[in-house]
């Protein structure tokens, strides 16, 4: 019987081992997401990591400009060429479609000639800053694969920040600052991406590589993704493997790459001097022709497709997943947790595709934070055991203590609960309200109890004031050291510095100035002695 | 691979909106004008100080006959298209104040601009003339001309008469020598003649008396001509990459120069990238003031 089983699983492991070995040819692309495999059972699916090609994510954006109206020619005006500043032949006019420069020629076909541009306003309005944000959205998670290029036709701003969003623009983090002066314009010291490493690659920096030089041959400005890649991967990409081994165990890299916005804010036109020549404003505008943005959907490596429906992009999700990132699992396939793909162990990576959920036992409903069940017989009832992600109840459907709902997220997204983050100081104890509000001890507020009622201040926890400058002051020139003590000058103590320090002694008088009597010593030593003496004849 | 479009959306049967398209085919303003017979007057654009009228772009080869009717037309803009003759009817535009025909092909300008006699700008740069007709100084009242990236090798001696011109622009052509009518413009503030073929700047330029701005980089001159130093009214001097190995003491007379510049755009004194071995060029880093103060202390000794 053993020796019938051991062939067996040897056959296997053989027939495994022959289908496995064309991955190579596939290898780093993660371009299938199953495919079938024999085995003695016959065929079934194998589940790989898998991910869009990399693509212009330009065809899927959406423009905005800030203020509305800063594109030239609404009213026409006059402009001096980049090249040509003192002889102004150029015209910018809204309602002439040769003379228009609307923001869509960011994004157009380049190659013709001249280049098609968007362009602001001139400065005409100096000194008021001529400051323009141009927001590209996706409404869509994506994943940037290689350098966003900016290619400028105005000589390229000496001010300016290009900066992304993780929540479709509801907060934003700089990517990236450029300035002629670093330390001027934004108070850091010159950096470019050359000065990074593996341990510093998520630095934020600031480079005046690409504001300085106004020649008709400087018109781009790079945020460079691919050398970050290198610093990984290689000088020239060669590694992949290591890339993605850190893209998978490190969740920053990961979402530094990642982007639902971008914003170039561009904030001090091109002025290639060192004054601003008041006489010439019609020279100083922005103005660009290409953006270049190359990624891919974020499908959370289980698809392969991304489809651009009615102005939408939405991942064609496989291993049971669904979603527009294909971040939760199929209802009926929440049998476990659901878990991004892996792109470990190379070349296939790991699919951690959703299983069905557990229908022998009724109806078994735990929104994938289980998937584990049992019956009550006493009640009649199936509940679900070992809920995950900080849930509890029957379907898994509540917050532990210590945590609340997140308003904003559905019942099967493993961020549903969130942690009450009570100061453990200021609170009664951990737990908090189903809007995250804590349980204050006395003299404390806030939701999560770190904030002080007035009448007390923080030390340790809120304590009473013992001291503050409106009701309880420190008297005789006292001052009020966090609120906590007094200090007092010499000559004086107390709580509020109100008594004489000569009245605690007990040494007020017409000779409190003098030293103690010089026969005091003696007279002490004497005290003592008697009363030595006196204890044995008390005896 | 990548984003598609999805099968189901084959079968919407509303049209499909897209971001962004390339410019729909359809007529130009003009094309429909013609067609439906209306007066191409109404194409004019009457704005605050011009009545003009734009073709740009349109890679045009000829320009349309109804042009010529529109004689109200003050500022012209044709400028990009590929066009090779400018053809004798632009006479009938008396009333032009603008030309502009930048980007196009022309090689040669009709004689008949001198018909011309409102105007006051005109662009010609890139094109490929190799001669400008003595005519166009019968334009009087011109201000502006910028003949910059063209063949040209020498100008109608006759252009002294351009007496109100005050910016010209003979850049990226093929001029040895500035030519001698340009020194007789005494109004001229702005002069561009770099990326030419000049060894050398005539003394005539101190006749250019209210000369503010001179550009002559990317030349091969190889000396600074003391008479240079006369053009008080200097703000911006540009001899970057020429062959200058020595500066004359009377440099110090440009008083308007408030800086050795470095960046193109900048007023001052750009002279980099010249064989520079009187100053030493330690010494022109140094700034302005200590070039001056050399200067003038090697004139007394």
């Amino acid at each position: 019987m053993y020796l019938s089983r051991f062939l067996s699983i040897h056959a296997l492991w053989v027939t495994v081992s022959s289908v496995m070995q064309p991955y190579p040819l596939v290898w780093g692309h993660y371009d299938l997401c199953k495919t079938q495999i024999y085995t003695e059972e016959g065929k079934v699916w194998d589940y790989m990591a898998c991910q869009p090609e990399s693509t212009d994510m330009t065809k899927y954006l959406k423009v905005k400009l800030d203020p509305p109206d800063i594109t030239c020619g609404d009213p026409p005006e006059t402009f001096c060429a980049m090249g040509n500043p003192y002889m102004c032949n150029n015209e910018c006019d809204a309602s002439t479609p040769e003379l228009a420069h609307p923001p869509e020629l960011m994004f157009d076909f380049e190659g013709r000639h001249p280049s098609t541009f968007w362009q602001s306003a001139t400065w005409k309005e100096y000194p008021k800053p001529l400051q323009v944000n141009i927001t590209l959205s996706w409404s869509k998670t994506i994943e940037l694969t290689d350098n966003i290029v900016i290619t400028f036709e105005s000589g390229r701003p000496d001010q300016m920040i290009l900066e992304k969003s993780l929540d479709y623009g509801r907060t934003w983090q700089p990517y990236q600052y450029y300035a002629t002066d670093c330390l001027d314009a934004f108070h850091m010291d010159p950096k470019s991406v050359k000065d990074l490493s593996q341990h510093t690659v998520l630095e934020i920096i600031c480079t005046e590589e690409y504001s300085t030089g106004y020649t008709t041959n400087s018109k781009i400005i790079h945020f460079e993704i691919k050398d970050r890649f290198a610093f990984f991967a290689g000088p020239r990409l060669r590694n992949m493997a290591s890339l993605y081994g850190q893209l998978d165990t490190t969740k920053k890299l990961r979402d530094f790459f990642t982007v639902t916005d971008l914003r170039i804010r561009l904030l001090r036109p091109a002025v290639g001097e060192i004054f601003v020549d008041e006489l010439h404003l019609a020279r100083y505008f922005y103005a660009i022709s290409d953006i270049k943005v190359r990624g891919r959907c974020k499908c959370n490596l289980h698809a392969t497709v991304c489809v651009y429906d009615n102005s939408k992009l939405t991942c064609e999700c496989e291993h049971n997943t669904t979603g527009p990132d294909c971040g939760k699992c199929k209802k009926n396939y929440q049998g476990r947790p659901w878990s991004p793909g892996s792109y470990l162990p190379i070349p296939k990576g790991t699919a951690n595709t959703c299983i069905p959920s557990i229908s022998s036992i009724g109806n078994c409903e735990c929104f994938g934070h289980s998937n584990r069940c049992s019956y009550i017989d006493l009640l009649n009832t199936v509940i679900c055991v070992s809920c995950k992600h900080n849930t509890r109840g029957q379907h898994c459907e509540l917050c532990r203590l210590g945590y609340f709902r997140n308003a904003s997220a559905q019942l099967d997204d493993e961020n549903v609960c969130i942690e009450c983050y009570c100061n453990p100081l200021g609170s009664i104890h951990d737990r908090c309200n189903g809007s995250g509000f804590c349980e204050c001890k006395t003299g404390t507020t806030g939701p999560k109890c770190d904030e002080c009622l007035p009448g007390n201040s923080w030390h340790y926890g809120c304590q009473p004031n013992v001291c503050d400058n409106e009701l309880l002051h420190c008297q005789n020139g006292g001052t009020c050291h966090n609120n906590v003590r007094c200090l007092c000058p010499a000559a004086y103590t107390g709580i509020l510095c109100e008594k004489l320090r000569c009245e605690e002694a007990g040494s007020c008088g017409s000779d409190s100035g003098q030293g103690a009597p010089p026969h005091g010593s003696p007279a002490l030593l004497l005290l003592t002695t008697l009363l030595g003496t006196a204890s044995p004849l008390v005896f | 691979m990548g984003a598609r479009q999805s099968r189901a959306s084959s079968k919407d049967k509303g049209p499909k909106r897209m971001l962004f398209t390339g410019r729909r085919q359809k007529f130009s303003p003009w094309d429909d004008a013609l067609l439906s017979g209306r007066d191409p007057r109404s194409l004019l654009k009457r704005g605050m100080h011009h009545v003009s009228f734009s073709l740009v772009t349109r890679g045009m080869t000829d320009i349309p006959d109804f042009l010529w009717g529109l004689s109200e037309v003050q500022k012209l803009n044709l400028s990009h298209n590929q066009l090779r003759v400018l053809p004798p009817e632009v006479g009938k535009l008396t009333r032009i104040v603008v030309l502009n025909l930048c980007g196009n092909r022309l090689k040669s300008l009709p004689r008949e601009v001198s018909l011309l006699q409102c105007l006051k700008v005109l662009f010609v740069n890139m094109n490929c003339l190799t001669e400008v007709p003595a005519e166009l100084s019968l334009c009087r009242k011109l201000e502006v001309l910028s003949l910059s990236h063209n063949c040209l090798s020498q100008l109608p001696a006759c252009f002294a008469d351009l007496s109100r011109l005050r910016k010209l622009n003979l850049s990226n052509n093929f001029f040895a020598h500035i030519p001698m009518c340009v020194f007789s413009l005494k109004e001229l503030i702005f002069l561009h003649v770099g990326s030419n073929r000049l060894e050398n700047i005539a003394e005539s330029i101190q006749h250019l008396a209210s000369l503010q701005i001179f550009i002559a980089e990317g030349n091969n001159i190889h000396s600074f001509p003391r008479s240079l130093c006369l053009v008080t009214s200097l703000e911006l001097l540009n001899l970057n990459n020429n062959d200058i190995q020595t500066l004359p003491s009377e440099l110090h007379l440009l008083c308007r120069l408030v800086r050795i510049a470095w960046n193109p755009m900048d007023k001052g004194l750009h002279i980099s990238h010249n064989p520079l071995s009187k100053p030493l060029p330690e010494l022109v880093e140094g700034g302005l003031e200590m070039l001056f103060g050399y200067l003038k202390d090697k004139k007394h000794t």
